[in-house]
C-alpha cells in the first residue's frame, strides 16, 4: 500500500536520503531504526508530504504523494502521523483536539464526530479526560491523545515519529503499550523509534539508515542477534 | 478661579464633546478599516505558497512605518485634492489613518500568526486541513491572543495620533481644544480637559484589553 522509488532528498546543499526505496504491504509494522541525523525522520516526513522530495517517487495507495498540492491533503487523511513532540492544538481539550478534524475534513455531524472522538479517547485508556486541556494532561497522555486524533480519521497508515523520546521515562510504557494494540490489531505502521525492545516484540520488518541509505533490513530477530553490517553492529551495541 | 468659569460656557464643553466625537469616529474608522487591511497584509507577509506577495506587502509596511504619520497625513489631505480628488473631510483625514493603521496592525498580525509553533501548523496539516481551516482553527486562538497586547498599545497610540489631524485644520478633540482657548483665554483649563478626555477614551480600552486578557488565559 505504500511504495518508495529511489527518494532523494536535500535540505540545501545537505544530502539527507539517498536513494531511499522500499514497500510496505497492509498490516505490515516497519519499524526503522538509526542515529539522529540518518534520515528516518525525514522519510516518514515526506510520507505525508510535510517535506517535499526532489527526486524519486513516494506512492500511497497507487497515488503519487507531492507536498504542496491540493490533493496531498487527501493523501494525509489515509495517513496518520504522530510527532515527537505531540503538537496537540493548545486551545481545545481532548475531545476537541480529536473531533475538530473529523468535524472541518470529514464534515461529520458534531454528534458523530464527539461519538468518534470519545470512542477513540476511550480506546486509549483516556476516557476521563475527555475535557482536560493539553497542559492539564501528562506528556504519556497527551501523545496518547495525538494517536487517538490520529486514529479518529481512520487512517490506513499510521506514522509515529520518535512519539516516546519526548516522554519522561515512567510515562513511554503506556504509549508504547497503544501502539502495540494497535499493531495487533492489524493497522498498517511505520514506526521510527529507539525503543529495540519494542522493535523485536512489535516489528514485523526493520530497516536500518545510516546516512540516508537503507543500510540493512530484515526480520526484527535478524537484525539484533545476526547484524551482518559494520555501522547497524556498532549502533546496536551503542543502543544496549 | 471664578473668571476662568464665567469665560468657560457650557457650550464651550458641547464643543470639546463634539470634538471628542469627531476623534472617536476617526479612531473606529481607521481600527475598523485598517484591521482588514492589516489582516491582508499579515496574510501576505506570511504567505506559504505564494510568496511573491511577501515583498510588496512588505514595502508597504516599512514606507508607512519609516515615515511621519504627520506627512501621510498632509499628503493625503492636501494631495488628494491637487489630484483632483475632492473627498469629503473625514474620508480625506481616514484614509492616512487607515493606512497608517494597516502597517502597524499588519505587523502584529504577522507576528502573531508566526507565534503559532510550526508543529501544530503540521499537526493540522496531518488531519487533512486546508491552509484555510488551519489558519481559521489553529493559528487564529493563539495568534489573537498573542496580538491583544501590541493591538491594545497600538490603538491607544492611534487615539492619540488622530490629533494630529489638528495641523490640517480638521476639527476633532484637540483642534476643537485650540478654538475655545483662543476665545476664552482659559488654555491650561482647555487643555487639561481635552487631555482628561483623551485619557477617558484611552483608559477603558486599557482596561477592556486587560479583561480580555485574563478571561483568554482561562483557556489555555
Amino acid at each position: 500500500m505504500l511504495k518508495l522509488e529511489n527518494v532523494h532528498k536535500w535540505f540545501g546543499s545537505l544530502h539527507v536520503l539517498k536513494g531511499v526505496s522500499f514497500e510496505v504491504s497492509r498490516g505490515e509494522v516497519v519499524v526503522v531504526i538509526g542515529r539522529s541525523g540518518s534520515g528516518k525522520s525525514t522519510i516518514l516526513r515526506c510520507i505525508n508530504g510535510l517535506e517535499p522530495i526532489q527526486q524519486g517517487r513516494i506512492e500511497v495507495d497507487g497515488d503519487p504523494v507531492e507536498a504542496h498540492s491540493r490533493q496531498v491533503r487527501h493523501i494525509r487523511e489515509k495517513v496518520g502521523f504522530v510527532f515527537q513532540s505531540f503538537n496537540l492544538f493548545p486551545y481545545y481539550t481532548a475531545l476537541e483536539n480529536v473531533s475538530l478534524a473529523l468535524k472541518i475534513v470529514k464534515k461529520k455531524p458534531a454528534a458523530e464526530a464527539r461519538a468518534i472522538a470519545e470512542e477513540m479517547l476511550t480506546r486509549v485508556g483516556l476516557s476521563d479526560k475527555l475535557e482536560a486541556y493539553p497542559d492539564r494532561l501528562s506528556g504519556g497522555q497527551q501523545q496518547r491523545v495525538a494517536i487517538a486524533r490520529a486514529l479518529a480519521m481512520s487512517p490506513e497508515l499510521m506514522l509515529f515519529d520518535e512519539v516516546t523520546s519526548a516522554l519522561d521515562p515512567e510515562l513511554v510504557g503506556e504509549v508504547l503499550k497503544v501502539m502495540q494494540d494497535l499493531a495487533e490489531g492489524g493497522m498498517t505502521m511505520i514506526v521510527v523509534t529507539h525503543e529495540m525492545g519494542f522493535a523485536r516484540k512489535v516489528g514485523d520488518r526493520v530497516l536500518f539508515f545510516h546516512e540516508g541509505e537503507i543500510v540493512e533490513q530484515g526480520h526484527p530477530e535478524q537484525i539484533f542477534t545476526t547484524p551482518q553490517h559494520d555501522n547497524l553492529r556498532t549502533f546496536i551495541q551503542s543502543i544496549l | 478661579m471664578p473668571e476662568i468659569f464665567i469665560a468657560f460656557s457650557y457650550r464651550d464643553i458641547l464643543f470639546l464633546l463634539q470634538g471628542a466625537l469627531v476623534t472617536i469616529a476617526l479612531c473606529a474608522m481607521a481600527a475598523s478599516s485598517g484591521l482588514i487591511l492589516a489582516l491582508a497584509i499579515g496574510l501576505m507577509r506570511t504567505a506559504q505558497r505564494f510568496r511573491f506577495l511577501r515583498w510588496p506587502a512588505g514595502i508597504y509596511v516599512e514606507i508607512f512605518r519609516g515615515t511621519p504619520l504627520l506627512m501621510q497625513i498632509f499628503i493625503a489631505y492636501f494631495g488628494l485634492s491637487i489630484l483632483g480628488l475632492n473627498l469629503p473631510r473625514f474620508v480625506a483625514m481616514s484614509i492616512p489613518l487607515i493606512l497608517y493603521t494597516g502597517a502597524y496592525m499588519g505587523e502584529i498580525v504577522r507576528a502573531g500568526i508566526e507565534a503559532v509553533p510550526r508543529g501544530q501548523r503540521e499537526a493540522g496539516l496531518s488531519v487533512g486541513m486546508t491552509y484555510g481551516q488551519l489558519l481559521r482553527y489553529i493559528v487564529t486562538p493563539t495568534a489573537v491572543r498573542v496580538m491583544i497586547p501590541p493591538s491594545v498599545g497600538f490603538l491607544v497610540q492611534l487615539v492619540k495620533g488622530t490629533s494630529l489631524a489638528y495641523v490640517v485644520g480638521y476639527v476633532e478633540l484637540t483642534r476643537a481644544g485650540y478654538i475655545v482657548s483662543q476665545s476664552t483665554y482659559a488654555t491650561m483649563l482647555v487643555f487639561t480637559l481635552v487631555g482628561t478626555i483623551y485619557f477617558g477614551i484611552c483608559y477603558p480600552l486599557s482596561l477592556a484589553s486587560q479583561r480580555l486578557e485574563i478571561r483568554l488565559r482561562r483557556h489555555a
